[in-house]
């Protein structure tokens, strides 16, 4: 797909063209609005990824890694992440980090959002999960997720617009052990198409999700919402990242300064302008387009910009059992989640709780890769062979998904030295697992090792703390009523500039506990509609 | 591209990490140092240096202790070693046999069924929901 051409004027200036943006570029383009949409990044086609490839076991260690440091593709920004425990995952193009995401489609439950109120701990969120659920609804129908009505672990009966993927001898097996165990557990939601669904076929179970679908069947934000908002008049522009926004007289956002990849730089002007650019980009947007007049960053008079980052800690506890469980099929994806151990019960000596999803472990190399500082015989010689015939196929994981808790010291700043290949300066987090954080990591971990003894597993294994599992980035533009300490309001728009918008995760109050993709769609939904219902009201830059 | 010098030293390491097995061939009977390892490294091309640097280490050591020696003071290079060495390994179809691998693609098919009983149980269970407005 070619790059769309430049405009000189735009209603709306978008940046990023990932779930958040491209939900918003739609929404506002069929309502009229003239769009344009900063993407560092390019579009890629099912066709660029590996996963039905040879390639694909060495591949996905490198050009399809979910790290932007790791990959270094021309598109990415290095973040330095020497003061984390946990990786920050994301891909930088069309579609966003959705391009790579699992697909874990799993809404927020009523309590995420009053946690002050019933648990004592962080703020209520503005808004109830009640408001929210007509949205989560809509994209849910619209992007075509896959899923079982009738979970009880949720107050509504909410439907799918596909039936659920199969769970396999794997989930199962699975769901076998939490049955003797009498825990919740239900056929995963995926955004991914057990039927063929619009513009995707059904998935061809390559569980290759997390480096991208070479079948096209997982709904990306490039495959569901880009071609309708793009149908709708939205013009993406891709290669270009910005550098910092723009302010004029009134000290309105003017627009974005960006460069393309042949070296040029360019101005976008916008009467408004929604950042979309994740929970390290935006608060890097943000910081980097310091001035005289505003020399802590933009829209920052709370001081929270780039504040109260949180990331999900997340555990994962494998289990090898003693038949082929096809547990190399994928999708990857989620076969089971359980929502068993999710609210607070205080007897466990703390707040809050987490999700659990099923996954299964594709792939041949990933089960005989060498851990540094371990003894290679213990790897290799003649333990190699038993290894990979007792776990290929035969290994399950309990992936563990921990509400985080915000917390101000946890941080995205920008780094002093390092830059991109642009010169523009790097982002760097400062970030460590909070101690209620650690106690929930703890409990659960020891419960899915007994969900794992429940089915059978021979053995066990446990990754307390997965470094590479930083997908989730949120928290570091909050929203919120009071401007002292929120950044934006509850339909994202800025407390300090009344023409500027974030949509991405970014505005969370808190983490929730749950994969947040659908949150974010949901919530981007939700304010870009409610500005296109008052665009009569909105304050643009002239 | 390896040239043969460095083909062998990479076949007597290849052999200790992997030797023969039942079904599973040696390293060097599946052909890693002759052309797999020429496609994982084409596969994998930021790997070529370290894998290079290896193989120019372990000069005048056996099998066994150059393993030793890269595993304890040259870890990006036994990264590289093993990771190229198991990834081409992998790339054998007489491998992916003994291992019973049958890829993707499958059919996404329904297998509601199979669960359905295990499922009532859950839904009759009560389940406590924190926070909800059920007005």
């Amino acid at each position: 797909m070619s790059k769309q051409a430049a405009v000189e004027e735009a209603d709306v200036l978008i940046v990023g063209a990932g779930p958040s943006g491209a939900v918003a570029a739609w929404e506002l383009a069929r309502q009229g609005f003239k769009i344009v949409c900063l993407e560092q990044g390019d579009w890629n086609l099912p066709d660029d990824f590996t996963g039905d490839k040879p390639q694909w076991d060495l591949a996905r260690l490198k050009q399809w890694h979910a790290s932007p440091n790791i990959r270094g593709n021309e598109a990415d920004y290095p973040i330095n992440a020497d003061n984390s425990p946990l990786e920050p995952l994301m891909f930088n193009g069309v579609g966003g980090s959705t391009v790579l995401y699992s697909g874990h489609w799993v809404r927020a439950l009523p309590s995420d959002f009053r946690v002050k109120t019933l648990d004592g701990v962080a703020e209520d969120w503005p808004f109830t999960y009640e408001d929210l659920r007509p949205f989560y609804d809509e994209v849910t129908h619209h992007i075509g997720v896959s899923g079982l009505e009738g979970d009880p672990s949720y107050p509504d009966s909410h439907t799918f617009p596909l039936p659920p993927l199969p769970i396999g001898k794997a989930g199962l097996r699975a769901a076998q052990g939490m049955d003797k165990l009498g825990w919740h557990w239900w056929p995963a939601p995926n955004a991914i198409s057990s039927r063929s669904f619009r513009n995707r076929p059904a998935c061809q179970r390559y569980g290759a999700c997390e480096s991208g679908c070479p079948a096209g069947a997982k709904a990306s934000a490039d495959l569901t919402y880009w071609p309708d908002a793009i149908a709708a008049g939205a013009v993406l522009i891709t290669g270009a990242r910005v550098r910092s926004l723009t302010t004029d007289e009134k000290g309105l956002i003017a627009g974005a300064e960006y460069v393309d990849r042949d070296g040029h730089w360019h101005h976008q002007h916008a009467g408004l302008t929604i950042l979309a650019a994740n929970g390290v980009g935006t608060p890097r947007i943000l910081l980097n387009s310091a001035t005289s007049s505003h020399p802590d960053g933009l829209a920052n008079s709370s001081g929270l910009v780039g504040k109260r980052l949180m990331i999900h800690p997340y555990a994962s506890v494998y289990g090898t059992y003693d038949e082929d469980l096809e547990s190399h099929l994928g999708p990857a994806g989620q076969a089971l989640q359980s929502l068993q151990f999710y609210e607070t019960d205080e007897t466990r000596g703390f707040v809050r709780g987490g999700k659990w999803n099923l996954m299964p472990t594709p792939g041949a190399l990933t089960r005989v890769l060498w851990e540094p500082g371990t003894d290679w015989r213990d790897w290799f010689g003649s333990r190699f062979h038993d290894r990979l015939s007792s776990t290929f196929g035969r290994t399950l994981e309990w992936g563990i998904t921990t509400e985080d808790l915000p917390d101000e010291r946890n941080e995205v700043v920008l780094d002093t030295e390092l830059t991109d290949s642009d010169g523009i300066p790097a982002a760097k987090l400062n970030y460590r697992i909070g101690e209620n954080n650690q106690k929930l990591l703890d409990f659960h971990i020891a419960r899915a090792l007994e969900a794992h003894e429940a089915a059978g597993a021979l053995s066990t294994e446990v990754v307390p703390v997965v470094r590479d599992s930083g997908w989730h980035l949120l928290g570091t533009a909050r929203m919120g009523e009071d401007r002292s300490d929120s950044v934006v309001d509850q339909w994202g728009r800025s407390h300090d500039i009344p023409n500027l918008f974030v949509f991405d995760g970014s505005n969370f109050v808190t983490s929730t506990g749950v994969n947040p993709t659908a949150t974010i769609m949901a919530i981007a939904l939700r304010a870009a509609r409610h500005l296109a219902d008052t665009r009569h009201d909105q304050i643009s830059a002239a | 591209m390896l040239d043969p010098t460095a083909r062998e030293r990479l076949a007597l390491l290849a052999d200790v990490l992997i030797p023969g097995s039942g079904d599973f061939p040696s390293a060097s009977a599946a052909g890693v140092p002759a052309d797999l390892i020429d496609r994982a490294l084409c596969f994998r091309p930021d790997l070529a240096d370290a894998l290079g640097r290896a193989l120019d280490v372990v000069v005048g050591l056996d099998a066994e202790a150059a393993l030793d020696r890269l595993s304890s003071h040259h870890t990006d290079e036994f990264q590289a070693v093993t990771t190229l060495v198991s990834g081409a390994y992998l790339l054998n179809p007489q491998v992916q046999q003994a291992l019973d691998y049958r890829p993707a693609p499958r059919q996404a098919n329904d297998d509601v069924d199979s669960y359905a009983d295990l499922l009532a149980v859950v839904v009759e269970r009560p389940f406590d929901i924190h926070g909800a407005d059920l007005s």
